[in-house]
């Protein structure tokens, strides 16, 4: 574990550095959005450690993006108030789903959270809804960094880097605590989870809970710090698909994988559109599934394989594979 | 609005419609899925490949679209199988969720290549579709009629699943086929070659899934982006009906194609996709294995 807190430490001072360096636009918004789909992703990890996989972390993503803007436009709060506060509805609304889904299981699962995402475009589009939501105009986010904080990027960029180290160390504490232990034993074998007195139903609701508000946490921080437009556009299927891309290809069910595979994984998608357009999203396409078979546990496998191709010592225990 | 009989009679034929192309990508997901237990969500993709290759055929060879059909549904096939040899076969025991990642980067891969041959053809990436030599004709039926497109469309789905069932019913090759989706170890044991099953399996359901894009492609313009969410819904569906059951799928298939062309008119265009969630939702909460899913 002390390597790893070196590596964090270094990763981290790496990151702040970037400001000091190049304050071009363009690198600072390509990295600010690789740390939203970082803290994304991280929270998509959660309940995916319970053993629960969501294709529709869009609909939670855009409703803690929506509750804070609301929130933010309608009591004139700060922003930096409204992004830890809205997304609580988020997770209620996850609490809810949660309870919808837990007899539900891998494939059953994943269908019905997808549509969830479908559902909520069309009940915020919903003529019903325009007095708050704005229908398919959508709404303008107030700025999280007041006017007077200059450059604003670079306070973009560290507001952002706070937030994905802070959801980072709480998804630490998590995999080190007795929840953790208890999600995995349930995505493991929920029968031996609850012979051994964990209540599954309610650790399973408490990880939807978890990981709901932390996606509604990254969707409302999206909008108030980077793309000031919120419309239902973010409800769009590939927002669901983002946290799944970026875990998987990082390493799925691991405490590092989400943020290895946001960053790495997002630089890459950005930097094979830039170059090439329709021919580099062809070459990522062609990218993601080379990882995907020769690395069938993310691109963390290879980083964790690295001591032992340098020196010629490895790991004894292998990667179990993780199961859905 | 008014529901009179006409506007009726309308919702259902496009229900269907929708319902045969909904079934058709359906019934190739459960054969895939049925023989290895695989989920591939690029199918929408594949669907929209057939789409672009009956395009091509009909603009270059100048025939009536339905006689290229079979030509499309051949290559597309060949695509398949290829798909299944080069992408799935490598990553299959690892995890479910791996197939997922992987459908992704086949989608990224196949929309972007669609994308670039249109956009080298047609100069832009413009929605385009097949215009069929019936488009103006249709059957009379009393005080409604209904257009020889839907006939044809109909007429060739009943067909082709009919012809499927019996094949996979009553011949040696089919009794292998559903062998391997049975049980894949007593399979091999048995002499199955399961990993040409396997490459079989995508083959036939890639051909239907192009079946189902040139109706597509007949019945409204398409671009390289539009064959995503029928797939999943087509996904919905064979949940819906019970993993691995074809006549699940083929129920569940028309009784989505319908509730959304009841939902398109009478709740507007929005609530057509979310409805279909709505009810699969409502029906897993129900029933945690789906209308006709075994209870295990």
């Amino acid at each position: 574990m002390k390597k790893g807190f070196i590596a964090g430490i270094i990763l981290l001072a790496t990151a702040s550095a970037v400001p000091m360096i190049t304050q071009e636009p363009y690198i600072l918004q390509t990295l600010s959005i690789a740390y939203v789909f970082a803290i994304y992703s991280i929270g998509w990890n959660i309940l995916a450690l319970s053993g629960q996989v969501s294709l529709g972390h869009a609909a939670f993503f855009g409703i803690g993006a929506y509750s804070s803007v609301i929130l933010a436009r309608a009591y004139g709060l700060p922003p930096a108030i409204t992004v830890v506060v809205g997304p609580l509805f988020t997770a209620l609304v996850g609490l809810g789903i949660g309870l919808l889904c837990v007899r539900l299981k891998e494939w059953f699962l994943a269908m019905v959270t997808f549509g969830f995402a479908v559902i909520m475009q069309a009940i915020v589009v919903d003529d019903q809804l325009r007095w708050l939501t704005n229908g398919w105009d959508g709404l303008l986010a107030p700025h999280l960094i007041p006017p007077e904080f200059e450059p604003r990027r670079v306070w973009n960029y560290y507001a952002l880097l706070a937030a994905t180290v802070i959801t980072y160390i709480a998804s630490y504490l998590i995999f080190n605590s007795r929840l953790g232990l208890a999600f995995k034993t349930i995505r493991d074998n929920e029968l031996v989870a609850r012979v051994c007195g964990v209540k599954t139903m309610r650790y399973k609701l408490l990880s939807f809970v978890i990981s709901t508000y932390i996606a509604g946490v990254a969707g409302a921080l999206q909008y108030h710090v980077l793309f000031r437009f919120l419309s239902p556009e973010v409800f769009h299927l590939q927002t669901s698909f983002w946290p799944l891309i970026f875990t998987v290809g990082g390493g799925l069910g691991t405490l590092e994988g989400p943020l290895i595979g946001s960053i790495i994984l997002w630089l890459a998608w950005e930097a094979f559109r830039a170059i090439a357009g329709f021919y580099g999203l062809i070459g990522l396409g062609i990218f993601l599934a080379l990882v995907i078979i020769l690395m069938p546990g993310g691109i963390r496998s290879l980083i964790a394989k690295a001591p032992s191709l340098i020196y010629g010592f490895g790991e004894r225990r292998k990667v179990i594979s993780q199961g859905m | 609005m008014v529901l009179d009989a006409t506007t009726i009679t309308r919702i259902i034929f496009w229900g269907l419609v929708a319902g045969s192309i909904y079934t058709l990508l359906a019934t190739g997901l459960n054969i895939i899925f049925g023989v290895m237990k695989v989920v591939n969500f690029a199918h929408g993709e594949v669907m929209i490949l057939g789409s672009y290759v009956t395009f091509y055929l009909w603009s270059m060879a100048q025939l009536n679209p339905y006689m290229v059909i079979p030509v499309a549904m051949l290559v597309v096939a060949g695509l398949g199988m290829l798909i299944e040899r080069l992408s799935f076969r490598p990553i299959k025991g690892t995890s479910k969720i791996n197939e997922i990642f992987l459908s992704l980067a086949l989608i990224l891969i196949l929309q972007n290549a669609m994308a670039v041959v249109a956009v080298a053809n047609l100069r832009e990436l413009k929605p385009v579709l097949i215009s069929s030599p019936f488009r103006l004709e249709s059957i009379p039926l009393g005080p409604v009629s209904l257009p020889n497109d839907f006939a044809v469309i109909l007429s060739v789905t009943a067909l082709v699943l009919v012809g499927l069932l019996l094949v996979l019913r009553r011949t040696g090759f089919g009794r292998r086929l559903r062998a391997v989706s049975q049980n894949r170890t007593a399979a091999a044991l048995m002499g199955v070659d399961v990993e040409r099953m396997d490459m079989i399996s995508f083959g036939i359901g890639s051909a239907l899934a192009a079946l189902a894009g040139a109706f597509l492609a007949i019945l409204a313009p398409f671009d390289p982006y539009s064959g995503t969410f029928p797939a999943i819904k087509a996904f919905a569906v064979i949940i819906l009906g019970g993993l691995g059951s074809i006549s699940g799928a083929v129920v569940a298939g028309f009784i989505l194609g319908l509730s959304e062309s009841a939902a398109a008119f009478l709740l507007g265009g929005v609530w057509k996709d979310a409805i279909a969630f709505a009810f699969l939702t409502a029906i897993l909460v129900v029933r945690p294995e789906g209308i006709f899913g075994e209870r295990g």
